[in-house]
């Protein structure tokens, strides 16, 4: 078993599809670890069809990708930048709540790098920001909004760890806005002293907003309408989802008609292999899952880990640790498909809160986005700004230090996650002691 | 050669054209739920469970459609093959299409086992009066499919780096 483990890791390393590596290793640990069937991983894919909440993954992406496609990220650009653009580094400010947004719907920083970035990065220079400044922000912005709903790693983690803890996904939801407000706002911070420094402030125009607003007026109120609906327990993430995408698609394709039917096929194919690849992980890795239960691999982590350690705040840094060191070689929806079920239950015994676990998870895996040697959003903008990857990875390092501070305030003071939830009435605070 | 790449197009538009069908269904009935649900307080439990499964075999055809030569899409670590030169990327691109296809195969004789015991136990859902191994045949049929189309993307590895080298070989003569 020893000899299939380290020829899989190979394998990962290589470049093989995760799927396979995923898979491989829970067929064989079914067969030589627990002397049964392989075919067992199957009945754990299965209960992808008795998990409703699953439905959400489909609907978000594909309403995610219709956004990109249309001319949503410019509208949105030109209406937060009429709002906010007189605001001393006011750009950056509108790049860091577009990013933000984007990164919601979409769950994927590739995208809005693509999307909102290109168009981010000439205003930018334009404004007199210093290159360097300008790609560190953009990097880091393509993953700032992990941490706000719906973004699809929020759903995915609060699924995988439901499966361990009682929680939903309304609750991971609902948590990670004042963190995901946090960063945001440490990022601004930090771009503030360029913006005063470099740039001369804008004036603020009312007709333009006026106009800007009229433009985008049918998207505007979707987030509100979510956000709204979703804090008030009015619908869950899956009906959420619905909604989102039965009002994108008649909003696109019949009152602004931004898109027609042949680009929808395209946007359809984009989003589903998108759906395709991650689900065929989070599937093959129910089945890890199975075994790692069936092996009571995080009892046995635990009792190894306890015998050495018994502060949760030491605890807390070498999982950050961990996560970091994770998220530097996995990406964020692998991360959530394999690790969270091996995590969660050793947290929960440590006293952390599952929700907060996820939103320290989440915002390590964030990190993760720009930290070599697999830092998806590194690679991106070196792609699409024609820059080396050293002068990418250089100009996210004052970000990354920022981002790091963000981490430590949310892993460190667990009321910025959980404080939301006390004021939603079908929601309870889980009482990790209780799991035990 | 031509006719594996036209038999990889087929299954790729098939594909296609059926995930395009469900996820707008979805779509609908999702909503139409919600609908149903928030204003009339009713629930239609076979719009329920034909969401269900239409996730299921979106997530395998989305993930059969990533798997073709022309898409290449799959989630992995894509360290080596960046850093490595030519030729020597290629060939290792080809050796993990290879393994990867050889793996698929190995899972669908394990579907094909999944499926025979699922219509062993003979149970049906109930919702949309289907037998529950018809539903499961999905795991088999799609990684079927893509062990074809990890077969074709070793074969068209190989057939780049032959080009390559040819070409190569004509500038040296030139």
């Amino acid at each position: 078993m020893n000899f299939i483990i380290l020829g899989l890791i190979l394998l990962a390393v290589f470049g093989e599809p995760l799927f396979i590596i995923i898979g491989s290793a829970a067929f064989a640990s079914f067969y030589f670890l627990l002397n049964i069937s392989p075919s067992t991983l199957f009945t754990d894919f299965y209960r992808l069809t008795t998990m409703p909440v699953f439905v959400a993954i489909p609907l978000f992406i594909f309403s995610g990708y219709v956004l990109a496609d249309s001319r949503v990220p410019e509208k949105m650009l030109r209406f937060t930048h009429s709002l906010l653009g007189w605001l001393p580094a006011g750009l950056c400010l509108v790049a860091l709540i577009a990013c933000s947004v984007f990164t919601a719907f979409t769950g994927a920083s590739a995208i809005t790098i693509v999307a909102v970035g290109t168009l981010l990065y000439p205003a930018l220079i334009k404004d007199n920001y210093p290159e360097n400044f300008t790609l560190g922000l953009i990097t880091t912005g393509g993953s700032l909004g992990t941490l706000f709903m719906p973004c699809l790693p929020l759903i995915l983690y609060g699924v995988i760890a439901s499966q361990q803890a009682p929680l939903n996904v309304e609750d991971m939801f609902i948590a990670g806005l004042i963190p995901g407000l946090l960063l945001l706002v440490l990022m601004w911070a930090y771009a503030f002293f360029f913006g005063v420094k470099y740039t001369t402030r804008e004036k603020f125009s009312f007709p333009e907003l006026a106009s800007a607003t009229r433009d985008i007026i049918w998207e505007l109120p979707l987030p509100f309408f979510i956000i709204g609906g979703i804090l008030s327990g009015l619908f869950s993430a899956p009906e959420a989802a619905a909604i989102a995408v039965i009002y994108i698609l008649i909003i696109e394709l019949f009152v602004t008609r931004d898109m027609n039917a042949k680009t929808l096929i395209q946007v359809i194919r984009r989003s589903m292999i998108m759906n395709g690849s991650i689900l065929i992980i989070v599937g093959m890795a129910l089945g890890l899952t199975d075994v790692f239960v069936n092996l009571s691999v995080p009892d046995k982590l635990f009792s190894i880990i306890s015998a050495n350690i018994s502060n949760k705040y030491v605890f807390l840094i070498l999982l950050n640790i961990f996560i970091l060191a994770v998220g530097t070689t996995m990406d964020i929806f692998s991360a959530c498909a394999v690790v969270v079920p091996i995590i969660v239950p050793i947290a929960v015994k440590y006293g952390i809160d599952p929700v907060h676990l996820g939103i320290i998870f989440l915002a390590n895996l964030e990190l993760g986005f720009i930290t070599p040697p697999i830092g998806m959003s590194l690679f991106i903008s070196s792609i699409k700004f024609n820059k080396s990857f050293p002068t990418i990875l250089k100009s996210v390092i004052p970000f990354f230090l920022i981002l790091v501070i963000g981490l430590l305030l949310i892993t460190y003071i667990p009321e910025l996650s959980l404080y939301l939830l006390k004021f939603t009435d079908q929601k309870n605070l889980i009482d990790p002691a209780s799991l035990l | 050669m031509r006719i594996l790449y036209k038999i990889e197009r087929i299954i790729y538009n098939v594909e296609l054209t059926a995930i395009v069908t469900l996820l707008l269904a979805l779509s609908v009935f999702a909503f139409g739920q919600v609908v149903m649900r928030n204003m009339f307080s009713y629930s239609i439990i076979w719009m329920a469970t034909f969401n269900n499964i239409a996730l299921l075999v979106l997530a395998m055809l989305g993930a059969s459609i990533a798997t073709s030569s022309f898409e290449r899409s799959h989630i992995n670590i894509d360290l080596f093959q960046g850093i490595l030169p030519f030729p020597y990327n290629k060939y290792l691109n080809a050796l993990l299409t290879l393994i990867a296809s050889a793996a698929c195969v190995l899972f669908v004789y394990l579907a094909m086992h999944y499926v025979m015991v699922t219509k062993h136990v003979g149970k049906i859902e109930e919702a949309v009066h289907l037998p529950e191994w018809v539903i499961t045949m999905i795991f088999p049929v799609c990684f079927c499919s893509m062990a074809y189309k990890f077969f074709i993307c070793f074969l068209r590895d190989l057939v780049d780096i032959k080009d390559k080298i040819n070409s190569n070989r004509i500038d040296a003569d030139k």
